[in-house]
């Protein structure tokens, strides 16, 4: 699966598009420990072109939500589509996961932890 | 190594043979296609030297006729000929020859194309040393699978009554030999029997692992006495639901890297009254079949086992009447795409539980099953897929 990004200030956007699944579980893994070396651990997952996520692309983020967390960091989720929500929901990740309706009001919560923009 | 020496002047065949002979091979000889093809057919020989015109049968023809024959080894064929243009050339490579020689020929020429021969069917019989290895390992992983598969659908229990009226019967359909899915029903004491279904995330033989794991704890939560219906024990201590998954979430955390995790319905029915108390961790919702009333999708979620190892779990608690059912399924069914990319959905599995309310549960699962099949359009599913349906009986009380 292609990854693209954007970097805003100290915030990564991550995008992904189609299917979250065990394949595309591995390249979202490998790239988040990417930026984790990196010392980017403020980030953000796009999910606005995702529209199916499986079993190991959940655990796959809950996989990078860790790693990123013991450094201090966090990773935020952002436009889920309805379907998706509903998985998230189903399995809890809500209560795991800090959500925003979308990835700008995700990197404003970094920005401005007190505002809590839109979640 | 055997070579084969096609030509119809004799000559040549003995001034080619003493060359080679010379070098080490050993050499049969023909005097046209139709004998070599003869000799090929008899001898394994994978070099073969031909003259291009003969009687009967030309050095092209023979080429031809040796890849139309299939031999279980490969032929190099070197055409040797008077002819030297590129029109002829490219009519012998087009029909078959590996390489080409001009008359009058050079003695060095000749071993050297040959020592390029050699290199090709070395490289030949490594792929096919290779190949016959990697095929070997294929069909032994594939008969591992097999009897894991056999393992696996052993351990799921077989449709059937435990005592009281009520009924279990189910569907499972692994989407690669082994599933992470599982299910099965305990019976815990006289009047207490647990169930369970559960999805171990990812699918394969790494979520079967797992998956064995946990039907082995699971199932050992009481230990059956003789038919394995629980026999005739009254009374026995047992963790609630609650305690159970609690439990469970505990040991089974997953590490960082490989995320592994579960989702399921885990159950306790107490068959005097048909009292349900259930744990959903993170599977979808059951489906409380009521008589004479709309489906109710019970609970919204929960977490998985293993994934947070704070979670908390609550209970959720229904009694099954009489001639109601309750209907567990991974999302393998509501997931499951047609050609069309089209979800089965949980609507559409409610409506068909609706529509065969009043077959028997038997006839209800296979009518499902095939549904699914038919939906899918074949029996190669993305995800596993089970179900677990429990019945209890119209007429109440213990009739089994």
């Amino acid at each position: 699966m292609e990854i693209m990004d954007e970097v805003i200030g100290k915030v990564t956007v991550l995008k992904m598009r189609g299917r979250l699944n065990s394949v595309s579980a591995v390249s979202l893994k490998d790239r988040v420990n990417d930026y984790a070396k990196n010392g980017q651990i403020h980030l953000v997952i796009d999910m606005a072109d995702i529209d199916f996520v499986d079993s190991s692309g959940l655990g796959s983020l809950v996989a990078c939500l860790r790693s990123v967390r013991k450094l201090g960091g966090d990773v935020r989720i952002a436009g889920l589509q309805d379907r998706v929500r509903a998985v998230f929901e189903l399995i809890s990740l809500h209560r795991i996961f800090e959500i925003f309706d979308d990835a700008r009001n995700a990197v404003v919560s970094f920005q401005y932890p007190e505002k809590d923009a839109g979640k | 190594m055997r070579i084969l020496v096609v030509d119809d002047d004799m000559e040549m065949r003995l001034l080619i043979r003493s060359i080679l002979t010379a070098k080490g091979y050993e050499v049969l000889t023909a005097s046209d296609g139709i004998e070599a093809l003869a000799v090929l057919e008899k001898e394994k020989i994978q070099l073969v030297i031909s003259d291009w015109l003969m009687p009967r049968m030309d050095g092209l023809e023979l080429c031809k006729r040796i890849r139309a024959a299939s031999f279980p080894w490969y032929v190099y064929v070197i055409i040797l000929t008077a002819k030297d243009t590129k029109g002829e050339l490219v009519a012998a490579m087009e029909s078959g020859a590996d390489d080409y020689i001009a008359k009058p020929f050079d003695k060095d020429e000749l071993i050297v194309r040959i020592h390029a021969g050699e290199r090709v069917l070395n490289l030949e019989k490594t792929l096919e040393d290779r190949n016959e290895r990697l095929s070997k390992a294929l069909s032994t992983i594939r008969k591992d699978l097999e009897a894991a598969a056999h393992l696996q659908k052993d351990l799921l229990p077989r449709p059937g009554r435990v005592s009281s009226g009520f009924s279990f019967d189910g569907i499972f359909l692994p989407c690669s030999f082994v599933a992470g899915d599982t299910y099965n029903y305990i019976k815990l004491d006289r009047d207490h029997v647990c169930f369970f279904l559960l999805d171990v995330s990812g699918h394969g033989v790494q979520a079967a692992m797992l998956s064995f794991t946990l039907t082995k704890i699971l199932s050992s939560l009481t230990i059956p006495a003789g038919d394995g219906q629980g026999g005739g024990v009254d009374r026995r201590q047992f963790s609630s639901p609650v305690k159970t998954v609690h439990e469970l979430n505990l040991r089974f955390q997953t590490d960082d890297e490989t995320i592994q995790y579960f989702t399921m319905i885990f159950g306790i029915m107490d068959t005097r009254d048909g009292r349900m108390t259930m744990v959903q961790a993170g599977q979808p919702s059951p489906i409380h079949m009521r008589k004479g009333e709309e489906p109710v999708l019970l609970g919204s979620g929960g977490f998985p086992v293993g994934l947070n190892p704070n979670a908390t779990y609550e209970e959720l608690e229904i009694y099954l009447k009489p001639g109601e059912r309750l209907i567990l399924y991974s999302d393998g069914i509501t997931e499951c795409t047609n050609q069309d990319g089209q979800e089965f959905s949980t609507e559409r599995l409610v409506d068909l539980l609706q529509k065969w309310e009043g077959l028997s549960l038997r006839s209800a699962m296979e009518k499902l099953e095939k549904s699914l099949l038919e939906w899918r359009g074949s029996d190669e599913f993305e995800d596993d897929i089970s179900l677990l349906a429990i019945e209890r009986s119209r007429y109440n009380g213990d009739y089994g």
